[in-house]
């Protein structure tokens, strides 16, 4: 599904992510993790086609991809979301909707399919109402349906979690888990370490643009230097 | 299973319930009356003078349709997709030399120089805007087209030949007569203005209505998650200039005949600053802003007969007034209830 081979990339002097490897097959649900400054959301970046790597190569259902705009790639089955709430403020719920689904992938999910996730998110009684109205659990998950909607098949989740109550978090697990079921292959970055293990089957983790272990997420957080590394930047039991 | 999903939008639902409800739809009935008042106004004034048929008010007429037909071209590009363009004039001016220049050396009629006409204007636009977009885009590209629409007029002011220079052409055609209107007439060129007004609405209307538009607010709200839906923005925002420029220079096109005169003055960087105040004390984004604020900014001051040296003074007066009090324009005073306009979603 996505096979990124040596990304580097560096901001000025800083490198923020050094010779990245690792591939995602289909169907899978991926939890990448890392204390702060690891370099996630660029890594992220580089993926969806926001930054250029400084090397390295990004493959997307055996295709290279690197250095393609974003736009491009939501036509390739591929699509994001931001940290924080990131929708049309000024639009109704059916109008974000709308917008996303106007260039869907090539091989886009099912129309049925797509309503069946709607359906689970539960946004359609808030149809006509402004983006900017909603509560911040309710603009998360239209910012998940926004980019499901594009038909993505490889979905990128940018700590879809912050910010959010226990309950609103319960209902986003399940969503993803649900997605995943539907043939989504998923990939999640949060820092929320318990939302994040208790929903994927594999993690990676990232510590200062390096890549320090990739596994099932017991094995992993069990690992040494990869408590070393949380202890250095936050704590394990954060959440 | 959804037990969790409903308590959440019980919750929500309760979060909401002070907005929604009966006092809301009350505002949603005023605004369609109040939207309807004004297309009412805007056809009593478009056929004003018809009843009333002096000169002047035939004259008004005509310059006002052509004035707002800028407007409501400029808000395609500024108020759908949120981009600066401050060549507007400068493509208004171009449309009345280039449609002149290709009936007076190319043996054309009025009306099949437009098409050649509209095709250059949808050629410099897309040169000029693909660039700025590409590679800088907000401000950039205000002071890109800012300097374009000098450029332009200074080729304009120089090119002798072409052009006749500083003292402009004079222009001794007016189209041949379709549907037995005879366009010769002051009033037949009222028609005409109108006709052109009655289309770039209606295009823009369209255009507000498409997929293609709904991808223009999309840029406007915010441009990266714009990109991360599979929207190309950059395209998009050229196709969006283009298009309300090649609006200008139709416009232009029938400004030449209507004063018989074209010169580079038609062209001048603060005419394509009004058509932006315009819209600012309109409404930007609004269908009845771009109306509203023609009358105020060139209706007013017409009927006023407010000396030309003071014409700017009192409209960057209004513009303050009206950023300050009235950040949504005229239009918005009657709420933005509906903030992207009535098809919400239905």
């Amino acid at each position: 599904m996505l096979r990124l081979e040596g990304i580097s990339h560096r901001f000025g002097g800083l490198e923020v992510l050094r010779n990245i490897d690792f591939s995602v097959s289909e169907r899978e649900l991926i939890g990448l993790i890392g204390p702060n400054g690891a370099g996630k959301t660029t890594l992220f970046n580089v993926i969806t086609g926001f930054v250029h790597p400084f090397a390295g190569k990004v493959h997307l259902r055996g295709k290279d991809v690197t250095g393609y705009p974003a736009h491009r790639l939501v036509r390739l089955g591929l699509a994001r979301t931001f940290q924080g709430a990131r929708v049309f403020a000024n639009m109704s719920i059916a109008e974000c909707l709308a917008v996303a689904r106007r260039k869907r992938a090539a091989d886009a999910m099912r129309v049925a399919e797509l309503d069946e996730i709607l359906g689970l998110l539960d946004l359609e009684k808030y149809m006509s109402d402004q983006a900017s109205s909603l509560p911040s659990g309710l603009i998360r998950l239209l910012g998940i349906a926004m980019a499901l909607s594009t038909g993505a098949r490889l979905l990128l989740l940018d700590e879809p979690a912050a910010g959010l109550s226990a309950e609103e978090t319960e209902v986003l697990q399940r969503s993803i888990r649900r997605l995943n079921q539907i043939g989504v292959t998923i990939v999640v970055v949060d820092h929320n370490l318990q939302f994040v293990m208790g929903l994927v089957s594999r993690a990676i983790v990232l510590d200062a643009g390096r890549l320090i272990a990739d596994g099932p997420p017991h094995a992993v957080t069990a690992e040494p230097h990869v408590i070393e590394a949380y202890i250095g930047g936050s704590d394990l039991a954060e959440d | 299973m959804t037990g969790k999903v409903d308590d959440l939008g019980r919750a929500a639902a309760v979060v909401r319930e002070p907005v929604r409800g009966g006092a809301s739809q009350k505002i949603l009935t005023l605004f369609s009356l109040v939207q309807f008042a004004g297309l009412l106004l805007l056809g009593l004034l478009l056929l004003a003078p018809l009843l009333y048929g002096s000169r002047y008010v035939v004259y008004l007429g005509t310059l006002l349709a052509l004035q707002a037909t800028l407007a409501v071209s400029l808000n395609i590009v500024m108020g759908y997709a949120g981009q600066f363009a401050l060549a507007h004039a400068a493509f208004y001016g171009f449309g009345a030399y280039a449609s002149a220049i290709f009936i007076r050396d190319y043996d054309m009629t009025f009306w099949s120089s437009l098409p050649p006409t509209a095709c250059l204007a949808a050629a410099l636009a897309a040169a000029v805007g693909y660039p700025s977009m590409r590679f800088t885009g907000g401000i950039h590209f205000a002071l890109i087209t800012f300097a374009f629409g000098e450029l332009l007029r200074l080729v304009a002011a120089n090119l002798h030949g072409l052009t006749g220079g500083p003292q402009g052409m004079q222009l001794s055609y007016a189209p041949v007569p379709v549907l037995g209107i005879d366009f010769g007439s002051a009033r037949g060129m009222y028609y005409l203005a109108a006709g052109v007004l009655a289309l770039s609405m209606i295009i823009a209307k369209l255009i507000r209505r498409s997929g293609f538009g709904r991808s223009l607010l999309a840029i406007r709200e915010d441009e990266v998650l714009a990109a991360s839906l599979g929207i190309d923005v950059t395209a998009h925002k050229v196709a969006a200039f283009s298009i309300a420029s090649v609006i200008a220079a139709m416009a232009g096109a029938v400004y030449g005949p209507f004063v018989g005169f074209v010169s580079p003055e038609m062209m001048s960087a603060s005419d394509s600053i009004s058509v932006v105040g315009m819209l600012i004390v309109g409404g930007i984004g609004t269908t009845s802003g771009p109306i509203i604020g023609t009358l105020v900014f060139v209706g007013l001051p017409e009927l006023l007969r407010v000396a030309k040296l003071y014409r700017l003074v009192v409209l960057g007066l209004i513009i303050v007034v009206t950023v300050l009090f009235v950040p949504k324009g005229l239009a918005g005073l009657f709420g933005r209830m509906i903030p992207t306009g009535p098809q919400r979603g239905r």
